[in-house]
């Protein structure tokens, strides 16, 4: 099994990291510099900080977007070419498809967080570490969002959608909290607003937490906990991310692909 | 022979095929565009742009997707560029400073622990020659301080001198003073910084009393962040300078 699924990892991984993913990167770590340097033109004091922090945050939704675009194109292109399913005739479960999947994406994930890590790493070790691993971790769990929606709708632009969607719901929490707050004083008696209620916390709960995702704000502190922030969104990233291969793998194993 | 790339136009009808009433569509959409632009770009243009009211602290922490840190500066970025307009700068006096300190205060509780708040209060805005928009400024330091002593009792110094010079009230300076000096021993504070009212009780100049101070501050090694420091010792040298210009035309014998 692991035999097969290294060779089916190392077929796909060719697919996938090629020229034009690097030529990408380099064009969005430009990018990042120039407006981190426009940014600190700008601020009469903590420049450097604050430039910093806007390169890695330009460069966190930069990557999630390439990565959801990524993965979902690379998927829907093995749909439509028939791929898929010669390798699904070939003595492969749909498991090692999975896995194989998982590495290749992991790969990605660490290129592309080795990436958003470089502008950092130039000025603070400590930051750019912590940011290069965080981003990894929240590369995977966008990825995966990716793969859900990808084998679930089956139609690209709807998939990236979905993905980009259940990533944003997941970074927005605190925006429903706070509209479900205010709207509470005028509406907290009424049993609509309270089913309401229920199922935001119902979908929030089944969204990635905010420890979740790489943490912007410690980049701007004096004394910063990188060890506990990484620990903290290891832990959620770990849990999530079985959550959602159990997901992908009870939605694949029921779809007919000519097997 | 290369064949030129309009060619493929040939299998098109010509223009003065078009319909008139085609023809009187196009022009008719092409001038409303036009006129919509002027006048769009005409009455945004010499009309200022005053601040709006800002929204409480959580719901910019909230629609920050969790980089409220980085976005409070970037607000303050955007506040402190509201000055320049269409490529003019406007006078602080046509800022609406209520507003401004209502911003500044919001920001402060999005990142308690950045000094960004205080330093455009103290350095920017409450520079003004307009004694009611300094007192404001001053106001803003004050409830600052309040939050935490020890991280800002540098700008609440500032404040003291802002009081004095640019609201001119001599009895506000000396209650901020005497706000330093009331501090309990936890808070540690310079000597000097605790003295404050000395400085206020001086007969000094305005110049004279930035200097000292300024001096006190860079002395102090408090002042850790590159930004600041280089600002500070361009303001040093700046006041140095008036200093140096003022003795010498006071000395300067009187031509007959």
């Amino acid at each position: 099994m692991v035999a097969q699924t290294i060779a089916l990892f190392r077929f796909q991984l060719i697919g996938i990291v090629n020229r034009r993913l690097l030529v990408s990167l380099l064009m969005l770590l430009l990018l990042a510099f120039l407006g981190g340097r426009f940014v600190a033109s700008l601020a009469l004091i903590d420049s450097e900080a604050v430039a910093l922090a806007a390169e890695a945050d330009f460069l966190r939704y930069a990557l999630v977007l390439m990565m959801i675009v990524g993965i979902s194109a690379w998927i829907a292109r093995d749909y439509e070419s028939g791929q898929l399913e010669r390798l699904l005739a070939m003595p492969l479960t749909r498991l090692h498809y999975l896995l194989a999947l998982f590495a290749v994406m992991s790969v990605l994930a660490a290129l592309l967080g080795a990436a958003a890590a470089l502008p950092l790493l130039a000025v603070n070790a400590g930051a750019g570490l912590y940011w290069g691993m965080a981003m990894f971790l929240e590369l995977l769990l966008a990825g995966q969002l990716a793969v859900l929606a990808i084998l679930s709708l089956e139609r690209l632009p709807q998939a990236i959608l979905l993905a980009l969607g259940l990533y944003l719901l997941s970074k927005l929490g605190p925006v429903i909290d706070l509209a479900l707050r205010h709207s509470s004083r005028y509406f907290s008696d009424e049993a609509g607003f309270r089913i309401g209620q229920q199922l935001f916390t119902l979908i929030r709960s089944l969204l990635p937490g905010d420890a979740a995702f790489a943490q912007n704000n410690l980049l701007l502190m004096t004394q910063p906990d990188w060890a506990t922030a990484l620990f903290a969104q290891f832990t959620q990233t770990l849990i999530y991310l079985l959550f959602l291969q159990a997901v992908i793998l009870a939605d694949f194993y029921r779809k007919e692909l000519g097997r | 022979m290369v064949r030129p790339i309009w060619s493929a136009a040939r299998s098109e009808r010509p223009w003065k095929e078009l319909p008139t009433g085609l023809w009187l569509f196009l022009i008719a959409a092409l001038l409303l565009q036009l006129g919509s632009q002027v006048w769009v770009h005409g009455a945004t243009e010499s009309r200022f742009r005053s601040i709006e009211a800002p929204h409480d602290a959580d719901s910019y922490r909230a629609l920050s997707l969790g980089s409220d840190r980085l976005w409070s500066y970037l607000l303050l970025i955007r506040l402190q560029l509201h000055d320049a307009q269409k490529g003019r700068f406007v006078s602080y006096r046509a800022l609406d400073y209520g507003r401004l300190a209502d911003w500044l205060l919001a920001l402060q509780r999005m990142n308690p622990d950045s000094d960004y708040p205080a330093f455009l209060a103290a350095r920017v805005y409450g520079q003004i020659d307009d004694p009611e928009r300094a007192r404001q400024m001053v106001e803003v330091i004050r409830r600052i301080f309040a939050q935490n002593p020890q991280r800002y009792w540098r700008r609440m110094t500032e404040a003291v001198l802002i009081a004095k010079y640019r609201a001119k009230d001599l009895p506000l300076a000396l209650e901020l003073a005497d706000a330093l000096y009331r501090q309990p021993k936890t808070v540690s504070l310079p000597r000097w910084a605790r003295d404050m009212k000395l400085i206020v009780l001086d007969e000094m100049g305005e110049d004279e009393a930035a200097l000292r101070l300024i001096g006190s501050l860079l002395n102090s090694g408090e002042i850790t962040d590159p930004d600041e420091k280089r600002f500070l010792l361009d303001r040093m040298s700046k006041l140095q300078q008036e200093l140096s210009n003022t003795r010498h035309l006071g000395s300067a014998p009187d031509v007959k």
